[in-house]
């Protein structure tokens, strides 16, 4: 069998990438999704034994670390999007990036949540409100919310999934 | 709309990558987490080999964000009904016919409409707010409907009383066997049924805020009878500030859901809304030389280190129970005469008011909520005959001692000397004199 620290350290190399995005579109600022992410990781360290999907877990802390702990929420604020200390992600043009991550920070963290976990990660409705620890109903109700304002804001083209 | 939102999310975050040392620092933290956990896990079973029997519920169960609750694991799941209305068939059946109707002419009805099984009742019984049950039914959910994974899936109906008898309150699938706990009763959303988990629950009703500027709640413990606690909020409480949790309360985690109540985005922003919601920064709000000696408002460093400091010193005095924060973006910053930091802002916590708190030179203090409608709305009488730091933004400000005449003291905000009997507000609606002390 192998150790604790290798499963461990095999999973954060493999999943961190992603995480680290997620994390990110929930909280829309670097550095808030770095601490974030860190502080997700050092309690799945703690609680590996008994978890059983370890990138379930993750996503589930995340969501709910960003859409219900208060830090995180108020602490997106601080930060300037475009400031010098933070180099650019490479990528889509900055423009796509910020008038998505703008158009974000105006969703209340459970709508954002929600659409990320649906559209990102892409979650079904149920997997969505496991993740959240809320009703199929809510999840529903919170993803109707959202995305007339992001279509509004973004100015998308309406498209079937 | 979706195929774009995926697209955009997708591209958006394309090449980013975590800290290069991220491996490294989590698990140096990890490890000294587990080291705190066994630590404190092996203080309990001391005490507990040492005293009297304990029962160490939970401990170390640090993260709850993995934990996943039975949905009847307690009195509730033993397959009979429960509750004074166990053996009321004329309101069981209609109960029942409600349910049945709400399936077939609900939006999501593709969802609920073909039963797998018979309704179980779990519990009916009477409240302060009339008759209520809680119900709960195998549903054939078919594939690709409303995003729901299709099969024979657990619903559960919350059942309330409206103006014309029995009511769905709220009704929804459980997922892993987790479902909320609890459901308002009534539409006026004034009685409250709480699920016996077998654990012990508490509710609280209020935050209680104290002069040093700890926020706390106490949660009273709930006394449940035959499988449900029924609270009636007392007048004047808002249902989005009631919580219920599992007790002992550590974390969010350990609060307990409420069918039907969606607090996100239902919160009421109770703040001075002086920033622009858009601006990606908090609003400062310089008195003194603090732009000399600490940085300019408009630097986006200084932004940050000012509002760590805050929201430092507000993490450290306030119980983890809020479900929603607004730190609400102005922060008034600089240094008193004597040298020391001072800083002025607001918070509200879940739908309390506002409330208006200074940092001095660490230490954090409460200055009550805020009055939206005043002319002055803040008014912070600094300890030691500091002085007094006054702001509305966007108001030319004035002041006045016993023995002086009005001296100007600048824009938005200001730094007033102990000696300061009265201040003036000017804007360009309305000039108004604000008696101070």
């Amino acid at each position: 069998l192998r150790s604790r620290d290798a499963q461990f350290d095999e999973f954060v190399l493999g999943s961190s990438p992603r995480l680290m995005r997620l994390s990110y579109l929930l909280v829309g600022d670097r550095e808030a999704a770095e601490d974030l992410l860190q502080d997700v990781l050092e309690r799945l360290y703690v609680a590996w034994p008994r978890v059983g999907n370890p990138e379930a877990y993750a996503r589930q802390a995340l969501a709910n670390a960003s859409a219900n702990r208060w830090r995180w929420r108020s602490r997106r604020r601080e930060v300037e999007l475009t400031q010098e200390h933070h180099p650019a992600v490479p990528g889509p043009e900055p423009s796509g990036r910020d008038a998505l991550l703008a158009a974000l920070a105006t969703l209340p963290a459970g709508q954002r949540a929600t659409v990320v976990l649906r559209f990102f990660e892409d979650l079904s409705v149920e997997e969505t409100a496991n993740a959240l620890n809320c009703s199929t109903g809510t999840v529903k109700s919170q993803t109707a919310r959202a995305l007339p304002k992001l279509r509004e804001l973004l100015n998308t083209e309406e498209h079937c999934r | 709309m979706t195929h774009d939102l995926t697209t955009l999310m997708r591209e958006a975050t394309d090449g980013l990558q975590p800290p290069p040392d991220l491996l490294a620092v989590v698990r140096r933290g990890g490890r000294r987490r587990l080291a705190r956990r066994r630590s404190a896990t092996g203080a309990l079973a001391l005490l507990a080999a040492l005293a009297v029997p304990v029962a160490v519920v939970g401990a170390g169960s640090e993260d709850t964000t993995s934990a996943t609750t039975a949905s009847f694991a307690g009195p509730l799941g033993d397959g009979r009904t429960h509750g004074n209305l166990a053996e009321d068939d004329r309101y069981l059946a209609e109960i029942k016919a409600v349910w049945s109707a709400w399936r077939n002419s609900h939006p999501w009805r593709e969802q609920y409409s073909k039963a797998a099984g018979d309704v179980r009742v779990l519990w009916a019984g009477t409240t302060p707010a009339g008759p209520a049950a809680l119900l709960a039914q195998q549903i054939d959910v078919p594939h690709g409907i409303g995003g729901i994974t299709g099969g024979t899936r657990d619903a559960h109906a919350y059942i309330g009383t409206g103006a014309d008898g029995p009511r769905v309150a709220h009704a929804t699938f459980s997922v892993d066997g987790r479902m909320p706990q609890a459901w308002y009763v009534d539409p006026a959303h004034r009685v409250l049924a709480v699920v016996d988990s077998g654990r012990q629950r508490g509710i609280t009703y209020r935050w209680e805020y104290e002069p040093n500027g700890t926020a706390r709640r106490t949660f009273a413990p709930l006394k449940f009878t035959d499988g449900i606690s029924i609270a009636v909020l007392p007048d004047g409480i808002d249902r989005y500030t009631v919580h219920v949790a599992d007790l002992p309360f550590r974390t969010h985690g350990d609060l307990v859901g409420i069918a039907n109540v969606e607090l996100d985005g239902e919160a009421a922003r109770l703040g001075l809304h002086w920033n622009d919601p858009a601006r990606q920064m908090h609003l400062l709000l310089p008195i003194g030389d603090a732009e000399q000696a600490i940085g300019s408002a408009r630097d986006t460093r200084t932004a940050q280190r000012v509002a760590s400091e805050v929201q430092d010193a507000l993490d450290a005095n306030t119980h983890q129970a809020a479900l929603t924060t607004h730190l609400q973006d102005w922060i008034v910053y600089g240094r008193t005469h004597d040298g020391r930091q001072v800083r002025v802002f607001e918070r509200q916590l879940d739908n309390d008011p506002a409330r208006l708190y200074a940092l001095l030179d660490g230490d954090l203090l409460d200055y009550g909520p805020i009055d939206r409608a005043a002319a002055l709305p803040v008014q912070v009488d600094l300890p030691d005959g500091v002085g007094w730091i006054v702001a509305q933004y966007g108001a030319d400000l004035e002041y006045r001692t016993a023995s002086s005449g009005w001296t100007d003291a600048g824009r938005d905000a200001a730094l007033l000397p102990a000696s300061a009997t009265a201040a003036r507000v000017v804007t360009s609606e309305r000039t108004a004199i604000i008696p101070l002390g």
